[in-house]
């Protein structure tokens, strides 16, 4: 790709034409930028981090710098970008059938550690929500990557029905300061100061608003009561599925200066988050029992569970001031798991 | 300003072209197997299609069930369709995650010495196509079903529309595209 034109509108309408944004306009990723983003981690352009499906574009160091300069990413964000993309292509994230499905997935970039300070990614008030640059442009870069190596044109091949406005972004950091629980890349084996970047296809955020709870027990119930939705694939496949919580922190402190533990939120939810019966549809009663590799084995007379098992609930602390939380349900697929990667960084 | 380069955010694939089997020449004594997804209706398009294929010579239909939509054919099922059948017929194709392993499905049989055509619906094949290419099977062969096939349509209009089928299904099978 060269051209001769020095006008950016020439450029941005070419970009644009070909397929290759997000509809937005982009950084041209000329190669000065990309190279300068490759030599600024010390990094072998050439490197392949994994094949991106359904297209199979290669995702090479050069290819990864290349969305991400035009997702408009600071050179030193390219560690996170890498990181993320590691976690998209391993074995069990099925990206291949994220890629296309009919949901409103997008696919999530949760950083946890010591990195989202050094890179200033918002882990504070309105950390899933716009106005900083690394949570803008990391997640932007994800999806550019999706849509270009991976082919994910929205119609064509991303066939979500409606779409979601997460698809142009999702990135957002834990808030360590404010978390009464071990990190959670802590959780899942890594050492406290490592930075992590989870991977998974989630919904946008769906509110949780418990302003009027003063114990631990009172939160709970509302928590519970929040992620019952039967219209949720966690709700309608669970296979194994995991469903995201980010609990503000003021809501944390409550479950933390009782000494509730993350074991503790995910037995209490997982025995009262379930789906009563009586409401259930009897065609999904009997889709459920005719496929249960598919929904989930269920004994077709007990309240319907959203997870299956108590660690598929996946707890975190985001944002800042107010007595607001959130979840994320699960894209739903049967061989679809959340993936944790550690960032490396060359400086 | 001079000439300026941009690096191509799409690059290349790896896609290799592998080409199909051969085809049956006749419709006559062929065993044919189906893989079910699971996907609500396709069950009674498979059904109309198999009491409609003896009339074109077909002396076999198995069928065989995934246990979800978003799971590849097994091996074990693979081994037995390829010792005992002549062709598979996989689906359905009528959402996003479900076309991408149907598609799938197809692709692997082939590439296993299957001759195989994958069953979507107007609205999931160019995605099909898509995947396809990128592994390999750019040819593979694909039967789109006017959309919707899925919940919602009534068992006689999934029949009609497998009636409707029958034409390209045979032309498919027997001499491809």
């Amino acid at each position: 790709m060269a051209y001769d034109g020095e006008i950016l509108d020439e450029i941005e309408a070419d970009f644009y034409e070909k397929g290759l944004t997000d509809g937005l306009p982009i950084i041209p990723p000329t190669r000065e930028r990309v190279e300068a983003m490759v030599k600024f981690n010390n990094l072998d352009p050439n490197a392949v981090i994994g094949a991106i499906p359904p297209r199979n574009g290669i995702a090479t160091i050069e290819k990864i710098a290349a969305n991400a300069v035009m997702a408009g990413c600071a050179n030193e964000y390219l560690p996170v970008v890498i990181a993320a993309v590691e976690g998209l292509t391993a074995p069990g994230f099925d990206l291949f059938g994220l890629q296309a499905t009919t949901h409103p997935a997008a696919l999530a970039v949760f950083i946890s550690g010591p990195i989202s300070k050094t890179l200033n990614i918002n882990s504070g008030t309105g950390a899933l929500g716009p106005g900083w640059r690394a949570n803008a442009t990391i997640g932007r870069a994800v999806r550019l990557i999706a849509l270009n190596l991976g082919g994910a044109k929205p119609g064509p091949v991303d066939k979500s029905t409606q779409g979601s406005p997460a698809k142009y972004g999702f990135c957002f950091a834990e808030n360590q300061d404010e978390n009464p629980w071990d990190a959670f890349h802590v959780e899942r084996g890594f050492k406290a100061d490592d930075s992590c970047v989870t991977v998974l296809g989630l919904e946008g955020p769906h509110n949780i608003n418990g302003q009027d709870s003063l114990t631990a027990d009172d939160l709970l119930r509302v928590i519970a009561n929040s992620i019952i939705s039967m219209g949720s694939c966690n709700f309608r496949f669970t296979t194994g599925s995991d469903l995201f919580i980010a609990l503000g922190p003021e809501h944390a402190h409550i479950l933390g200066r009782e000494g509730v533990t993350k074991k503790a939120i995910r037995e209490y939810l997982f025995k009262h988050a379930r789906v009563s019966i009586d409401r259930v549809p009897q065609e999904h009663i009997a889709h459920r029992l005719k496929t249960p590799a598919q929904y989930g084995e269920w004994d077709g007379k007990s309240d319907i569970r959203i997870v299956k098992a108590p660690e598929n609930f996946l707890l975190t602390v985001v944002g800042g001031p107010g007595l607001h939380s959130c979840w994320m349900p699960n894209w739903g697929g049967p061989n679809h798991q959340g993936m944790t990667k550690r960032i490396r960084t060359a400086r | 300003m001079g000439k300026m380069e941009f690096i191509d955010p799409a690059g290349d694939t790896d896609a290799l072209r592998v080409p199909l089997n051969p085809r049956p020449k006749k419709m006559a004594g062929l065993k044919i197997a189906f893989v079910d997804n699971t996907k609500a209706n396709f069950d009674h398009f498979c059904d109309r299609i198999q009491e409609l294929l003896p009339e074109y010579g077909v002396v076999e239909i198995k069928r065989y069930r995934k246990p979800g939509r978003t799971v590849g054919v097994s091996q074990a099922v693979k081994d037995e369709i390829k010792a005992t059948c002549d062709f598979a017929i996989t689906g359905l194709g009528d959402c996003g995650s479900c076309t991408s392993w149907a598609l799938h499905d197809a692709v692997e049989l082939e590439k296993f010495g299957v001759p195989s055509l994958c069953v979507t619906t107007t609205q999931f094949d160019v995605l099909a196509r898509v995947e396809a290419t990128a592994m390999g099977l750019p040819d593979v062969q694909i039967l789109a079903v006017p959309h919707p096939l899925g919940a919602g349509l009534p068992v006689d209009k999934v029949r009609l529309k497998a009636d409707a089928s029958m034409e390209k299904l045979i032309q498919l099978i027997t001499v491809g595209e």
